[in-house]
């Protein structure tokens, strides 16, 4: 796709988005009026998957179109450690959502991230091979791009994945 | 001078997004106009002299930033505070509209509440 229609799709598909999520808003407010328990766990429901929804919209537009918001991240923090001394510059939602995707796919129990000849890597120790299934084949691509965002590179052995990621990004 | 309710217009080419706007604002105790397009809205500006325009940016005839420059053109409506809907993806939008003298900028999707917040703290610091 062409940028400009991504732009375009992306647009056509967070409006109703917007409109769903803010009425639901107003829903759980109370406002228009009391709800049930059962109304009220149900709109919970309809509210995380619009939610997720949008998330998608920004992924898809994302792997299309890779953008990063890049201030300093510390790499642990962002791998879900605790606070760390390595520091990268990057975009911390994307690197998040990066060791995230892997955790998950592999259903990793654990994540080390370390220094290592002048870049940054981040193993993940998963427990199974990634599935083959449609979102984890997602989930691995939207990986891959964000690490290719970053100047980095994902690497797999078995079910262990690393991800360079150099520590200064290259004006483009 | 009677103590009377800020006047607010909101403009959005969306119905339900317009709408959500709205009851958000009326429930907050405003006064509100509605616009469906950009022209609307800077008719509804020139003539009902709102306190603040809440103007989405992808508007047809006028975009909001073209309603936001006319009102800041003109001696009579320069002092109107705006806030821009924008998309996520329309960042251009933004520093264009900032540019033009936006007050602020809310992103879609956006909280109602939120909006109502912004709304609040702006015509507080008047």
């Amino acid at each position: 796709m062409d940028d400009e229609l991504v732009g375009i799709v992306a647009h056509e598909l967070r409006t109703p988005l917007a409109a769903i999520l803010g009425y639901v808003e107003e829903l759980r407010s109370g406002d228009p009026g009391p709800l049930t328990q059962e109304q009220a766990q149900f709109l919970e429901i309809v509210d995380r998957n619009a939610a997720r929804l949008l998330g998608l919209v920004d992924d898809v537009v994302f792997l299309e179109q890779p953008s990063l918001q890049v201030a300093a991240v510390d790499l642990s923090r962002a791998a879900g450690l605790e606070d760390g001394d390595v520091t990268v510059e990057g975009d911390a939602a994307r690197l998040e959502q990066l060791v995230q995707s892997l955790v998950s796919v592999t259903e990793a129990d654990a994540v080390r991230v370390e220094s290592r000849d002048g870049e940054a890597v981040v193993e993940v120790d998963g427990t199974v091979e990634p599935a083959s299934t449609a979102r984890a084949r997602f989930q691995l691509a939207l990986a891959r791009a964000i690490a290719t965002a970053h100047n980095g590179v994902v690497e797999r052995d078995g079910t262990t994945f690393r991800v360079h990621i150099p520590f200064a990004q290259e004006a483009a | 001078v009677t103590e009377e309710a800020p006047v607010v217009l909101v403009a959005d080419d969306d119905p339900d997004l317009r709408g959500l706007v709205v009851y958000r604002l009326e429930r907050a105790g405003y006064r509100v106009l509605e616009a469906e397009n950009g022209e609307e809205a800077l008719r509804l500006a020139r003539e009902e002299r709102p306190d603040i325009a809440v103007l989405d940016v992808m508007m047809p005839r006028l975009t909001g930033v073209d309603v936001l420059r006319a009102l800041r053109a003109d001696d009579e409506t320069r002092d109107t505070r705006v806030i821009l809907l924008t998309a996520k993806s329309q960042e251009q939008d933004v520093s264009a509209g900032f540019g033009a003298g936006a007050d602020d900028y809310v992103t879609k999707p956006f909280s109602p509440t939120e909006l109502q917040a912004r709304i609040a703290a702006i015509l507080a610091r008047r």
